[in-house]
């Protein structure tokens, strides 16, 4: 019974991916500093993408640094945009149907995003690949793990929440830098 | 048992409440279809609600660099100021920047990890790097690994040489099925494209260019050939080899007494071997017997001997048989019409000019104009023919 339940939920379960080659490439040490501990979904998914992006006052927004007080609790789109103007942090603070070309683009152009994703919850989107319709999505309940949806399941996880994104405005990341011998 | 229960339903309420306090979905819908910009202190609704354009094709340029390091922060205070960094990278514009500029600091361990698989011994250290799009390879490539000695322009010239170096280095692009790549290469070898050689120009010392326009001096006339006063001429050239047959040399004989008669008595007529005569005149072997008439030593008409059977030597002669009787019956029944006049008009005038070739006067025209002439004027008469309704 418990082995049948077992594969059950692995059959069920989104797809674990990991985190190299994706726009956002975090490592797991890292993912686990953004874990969810008391409703704060939004300020994790933020925090996620800020580190990603070396935005210290975005990075650092779930705690009391220099960048100003932490950020605790639930938020919908004005209360991040009031925080996000106190401590200066460029982003796009997106409602509606356009939020899909939003992720397209911040995916496409080496960016993540916090996404409405799940029932009244937030999550950090890390990738997308278009040719294989796979959304790569890290829940902060669990940011050990990445989350690959398909098309279909996707859109019904952004839609539970309702369609809204918050996408910072800063360059991207590098990629990993090694040597390569070119010349 | 019942303990169990009340706990759950407490477990159950309390994350669903959190669920609820996590994401406010009333605002959400509230607000529609809105794009909000928060830039720093500022706020604004932009009114296209699209994304911007994609920047995925930009270059990488890193520093990383440590806490207390004199070089790093005059290398962070050059890149903001200076032209020629900020060519390549534009940390105050970075949507308008060339490349994607990154700051980082080697203790930060939100960021160093970045870099464990390279070594960086002395800071501030520069890194260039590939788009991550892939259009210029492996976007992990290291294209540039440098250290700041001061100057900005020499980092810059440093970067941008070897961006070119990496650049020139890179293979094509393998094109994604050979069978794809319709409208690439033509389906044949074309022959190799010869380019003009360069036509040497005179090497000019813009000081020595004179501006005033030099004096523009009248363009040479032509010098005019001799005129040779009344002076037409038959040349016949034959072959001295091949003869005339007696047929070739009676036709012959009918064009000049023709062209005599046409000409009047002023005509000079002269017999010449193609060998003497291919030296003054474009005359082919292949053309001989041929006869040429000249006017003032240049040639008017050239008449080949192939053409002989099919030429009419005999002057025409006018004769009552030539009235246009129809038109005349035309006119004196039905009344004027145009064909009928035109023909009456047409015959005239061949009376009087058969007349003056009688006498040896000079013609008006010649007989090729003069035939051009009345075929224009019998298109015309056809032309008034009125057609039964």
């Amino acid at each position: 019974m418990m082995k049948q339940l077992v594969w059950l939920i692995v059959l069920l379960a989104p797809g674990v991916a990991r985190a190299d080659g994706l726009a956002v490439d975090l490592p797991e040490e890292i993912r686990r500093w953004y874990r969810n501990p008391d409703g704060s979904c939004v300020q994790c998914s933020i925090g996620m993408c800020g580190v990603d992006q070396n935005v210290p006052a975005a990075a650092t927004i779930l705690w009391d640094t220099d960048y100003g007080p932490r950020e605790r609790g639930g938020s919908g789109p004005s209360r991040v945009a009031d925080y996000c103007r106190e401590r200066q942090i460029r982003v796009y603070n997106i409602t509606g149907s356009t939020t899909w070309d939003w992720m397209k683009w911040a995916t496409r152009n080496g960016r993540g995003a916090a996404i409405g994703a799940g029932s009244y919850h937030f999550q950090t989107l890390m990738g997308y690949d278009p040719a294989s319709g796979t959304w790569s999505v890290c829940n902060n309940n669990s940011p050990d793990l990445i989350d690959e949806y398909d098309e279909a399941g996707f859109r019904r996880l952004h839609l539970a929440s309702g369609q809204w994104i918050v996408v910072l405005d800063y360059p991207p990341h590098p990629a990993q830098p090694e040597y390569v011998r070119w010349w | 048992m019942q303990r169990m229960w009340f706990v759950m339903l407490a477990l159950v309420t309390s994350v669903a409440q959190a669920q609820v306090s996590e994401v406010d979905q009333n605002e959400v819908l509230r607000r529609g279809d809105a794009v909000e910009y928060i830039g720093g202190t500022k706020a604004e609704w932009l009114v296209a609600l699209g994304p911007p354009a994609d920047d995925k094709d930009k270059w990488f340029i890193t520093v990383v660099s440590m806490q207390g390091c004199p070089g790093c922060q005059k290398l962070k205070r050059d890149w903001q100021s200076n032209e020629w960094l900020q060519s390549l990278a534009n940390p105050n514009n970075p949507k308008d920047s060339w490349a994607h500029f990154n700051f980082y600091d080697k203790d930060d361990r939100s960021q160093n990890w970045r870099f464990k698989k390279i070594k960086i011994e002395a800071f501030p250290t520069i890194l260039v790097q590939p788009p991550r799009s892939g259009r210029y390879g492996d976007p992990k490539t290291i294209v540039f690994q440098g250290i700041y000695r001061g100057d900005p322009k020499d980092l810059a010239k440093e970067i941008v040489a070897a961006i070119r170096k990496y650049v020139a280095k890179l293979k094509p692009r393998q094109s994604k099925g050979h069978e794809q790549a319709v409208g690439v290469d033509p389906p044949w070898d074309p022959a190799p494209k010869v380019e003009p050689e360069p036509v040497p120009t005179p090497a000019v010392d813009p000081l020595d260019v004179i501006n005033i326009p030099p004096d523009v001096k009248p363009a040479p006339q032509p010098e005019e050939a001799p005129v040779l006063d009344g002076y037409p001429e038959a040349v016949v050239v034959t072959d001295a080899f091949d003869g005339l047959s007696p047929q070739v040399h009676d036709q012959i004989r009918s064009i000049l007494a023709g062209l005599e008669h046409r000409r009047g008595k002023s005509l000079k007529i002269r017999f010449m071997d193609w060998e003497d005569a291919r030296k003054r005149f474009p005359v082919r072997r292949d053309e001989v017997p041929v006869v040429l008439l000249t006017s003032n030593g240049r040639i008017e008409d050239k008449l080949s001997a192939r053409l002989l059977p099919y030429v009419e030597t005999e002057p025409q002669q006018v004769t009552l048989a030539d009235i246009p009787w129809p038109a005349i019956l035309t006119l004196v029944s039905t009344g004027f019409s145009v064909p009928a006049a035109v023909a009456l008009g047409i015959f005239a005038v061949r009376l009087v000019r058969a007349r003056r070739e009688k006498l040896g006067k000079p013609l008006l025209v010649d007989e090729a104009t003069f035939q051009q002439i009345l075929a224009a004027l019998q298109a015309f008469a056809n032309t008034q023919v009125k057609q039964p309704k």
